[in-house]
């Protein structure tokens, strides 16, 4: 039977891999933050579905003393806010690119001399459209 | 084909081209004065904006060096705004050859296809580049090929033409998307394209050797991650 921590540790675990998986069929993650994602995501769950792992983990740090139920909680509240961040950070990224092309269109469209505002600004589109 | 009736872009996007990109916009509005050209600048810290000027081409300017992929989609966002009916894209370093320009625009002009690409080694023998650009090449075309179960040689060559109609479906592709990294970016576009029932075509063309400096696209640490992020771009085509 699995132990507290590890059922802490797969509920985590799944809900990080089915939130990258969500982003990644709504396009809302690149590519490799996907993977970036996914590694940590089943790397959690790994160590939480075999236990024993966290023995060699305790062996590799010499450390004697088990992680207790407030670390691993904490660490967990930290990773999901990381998450969130580091996606809100490729969003944002994205948003920047897009202004950043918008804003040279506009330039230079202002450098030629205006000859259709309209078209530049995509209220042509807009109006055909009605 | 009398492509002078037409309403063609050739966009140069360049980054830090300040030795090729004049020599780019001069031969390009020698064979074709009546195309528009525009050099895309990505944030170029060096001459290639004044460059590009004095030979004679319209220059939009990234406000910041944004990558080759985002600069590629500045110059469709301006066909797009300024209403072209066919769009081309050449390297600014000089490798494209602007004679291949109208091979590339025939069959749009012909209506045959909707998005041309120019490869290197349909007739051609390719551009002498290094083992490890030619094992992206080849890699990326078979995967590419596989999938779309159509032959395509050089799916990551960057002289390539558009229709209206394709640079407008490209666009409403990418706005929905997150920003595509670099090195995919030709790939992600062929099989965008080929999803959305655009028609490809390849045109044989011939390169020049690269005079100055490298590849920035395919540089070798780049291209250790090349494999992993074509898996990555695939596996997006497939959940998406």
């Amino acid at each position: 039977m699995l132990g507290r921590y590890s059922l802490i540790g797969l509920l985590f675990a799944l809900l990080i891999l089915l939130l990258d998986f969500y982003l990644l069929r709504k396009r809302k993650i690149a590519g490799r933050d996907f993977v970036l994602w996914f590694v940590i995501g089943a790397a959690i769950g790994l160590f939480s579905g075999v236990p024993a792992l966290f023995s060699l983990l305790t062996a590799l740090f010499g450390t004697e003393e088990l992680i207790s139920a407030v670390t691993i909680s904490g660490f967990f509240f930290f990773l999901l806010a990381f998450f969130y961040l580091y996606y809100r950070i490729s969003e944002l990224h994205s948003q920047v690119m897009k202004l950043a092309m918008e804003l040279s269109v506009a330039k230079y469209h202002q450098k030629q001399g205006g000859a259709n505002p309209q078209k530049l600004s995509g209220k042509e589109d807009k109006s055909r459209r009605k | 084909m009398d492509m002078v009736a037409h309403n063609v872009l050739v966009m140069i996007p360049a980054y830090n081209e300040e030795k090729t990109v004049g020599d780019v916009v001069e031969s390009t509005l020698s064979l074709y004065p009546s195309f528009t050209v525009v050099v895309i600048d990505d944030g170029s810290e060096d001459e290639t904006v004044e460059k590009a000027r004095a030979a004679g081409a319209d220059v939009v300017s990234l406000p910041f060096h944004c990558g080759g992929s985002i600069a590629i989609q500045t110059g469709y966002l301006l066909a797009k705004r300024l209403g072209f009916d066919y769009t081309v894209k050449i390297d600014a370093d000089g490798q494209h050859k602007p004679e291949m320009i109208a091979k590339v625009l025939t069959p749009l002009v012909g209506d045959e296809a909707d998005m041309t690409m120019g490869s290197r080694y349909l007739e051609f023998n390719g551009d002498h580049c290094s083992v490890v650009k030619e094992g992206g090449r080849v890699f990326s075309s078979a995967v590419v090929s596989m999938l779309r179960k159509m032959e395509i040689t050089d799916v990551t060559s960057g002289m390539r033409a558009w229709t209206r109609k394709a640079i407008e479906t490209l666009l409403s592709m990418y706005a929905e998307r997150g920003v595509v990294d670099d090195s995919v970016f030709w790939v992600v576009e062929t099989l965008l394209a080929s999803n959305n029932g655009l028609r490809l075509q390849e045109i044989p063309i011939e390169v020049a050797p690269r005079k100055y400096g490298k590849s920035k696209s395919f540089a070798a640490h780049k291209m250790l991650l090349y494999p992993l992020r074509l898996i990555i771009t695939l596996l997006e085509q497939v959940i998406g």
